[in-house]
């Protein structure tokens, strides 16, 4: 069952890249922020839409800013 | 209460667990404290007021359970020089993890013989391990049990994966 739903993730994943040539940092905001997922399935779902590796560093770097992240209490 | 001086203010909340592990041991009472109160007394400790949309959630360790938190922003978080070993050991997970969809899965599922064989960490039948996730608005605050990692050297084939804070 988990594996039908993170499937349907990376499909979307996929055709959001392909359909609308989003920007890596794009999709792993839109991924983050409205699904709610968490660092490693961003980073899963970038790699299986096929983003290059350094666009997947530079895009998780920006959706999880631990500088500037309300869960790190340095940013409180 | 009385919170213990050079408390962490500003801190990381790595930082803020390093010191919360030595910290309950010579304040009895701050650890009920944060069990029970954890907002107003990490807002005593850390200077600051936990923000209204975060709820955090302050565990302990005991000799019988260890935790392991997933957290939200872990695939990111590089492990800090002067780390804990439980700082280094989630760090290590959050790291294959990053590779290796589906491996927090097999933590949570069967924690000990996964952590037995990729992290060199054997657990003893009597303790417990418990698989905590974050959410983008709930963290969790774990006052570790050191003992739990005295012994644990982590394998080099992990560390030489983990990414290091310059």
């Amino acid at each position: 069952m988990m594996h039908a739903v993170d499937y349907d993730f990376h499909q979307i994943a996929a055709a959001v890249k392909s359909e609308f040539n989003l920007a890596a940092t794009d999709v792993a905001n839109v991924v983050k922020n409205t699904l709610g997922l968490p660092s490693d399935m961003v980073n899963a779902v970038l790699k299986v839409a096929g983003y290059v590796v350094g666009d997947i560093e530079k895009a998780m770097s920006s959706a999880f800013d631990r500088a500037a992240s309300h869960l790190n209490p340095s940013h409180w | 209460m009385a919170i213990q001086e050079k408390a962490p203010v500003g801190a990381s909340r790595n930082a803020l667990e390093a010191w919360l592990a030595s910290a309950v041991e010579a304040d009895a009472d701050l650890l009920s404290s944060l069990l029970q109160n954890t907002h107003p007394t990490l807002a005593q400790i850390v200077g600051r007021a936990v923000p209204a949309d975060i709820k955090v959630t302050a565990v302990a360790e005991t000799p019988t359970d260890l935790y392991i938190v997933r957290r939200f922003e872990g695939g990111t978080e590089p492990a800090e020089a002067q780390g804990t070993q439980a700082q280094l050991l989630r760090t290590a997970i959050h790291t294959i993890a990053m590779d290796e969809e589906g491996f927090w899965d097999k933590i949570a599922n069967t924690p000990k013989p996964v952590l037995q064989q990729r992290l060199g960490l054997t657990v003893p039948p009597e303790v417990n391990v418990k698989v905590l996730t974050e959410t983008t608005n709930s963290a969790y605050l774990v006052v570790h049990h050191p003992a739990h990692l005295a012994a644990w050297t982590p394998p080099v084939e992990v560390m030489q994966r983990v990414p290091v804070k310059k």
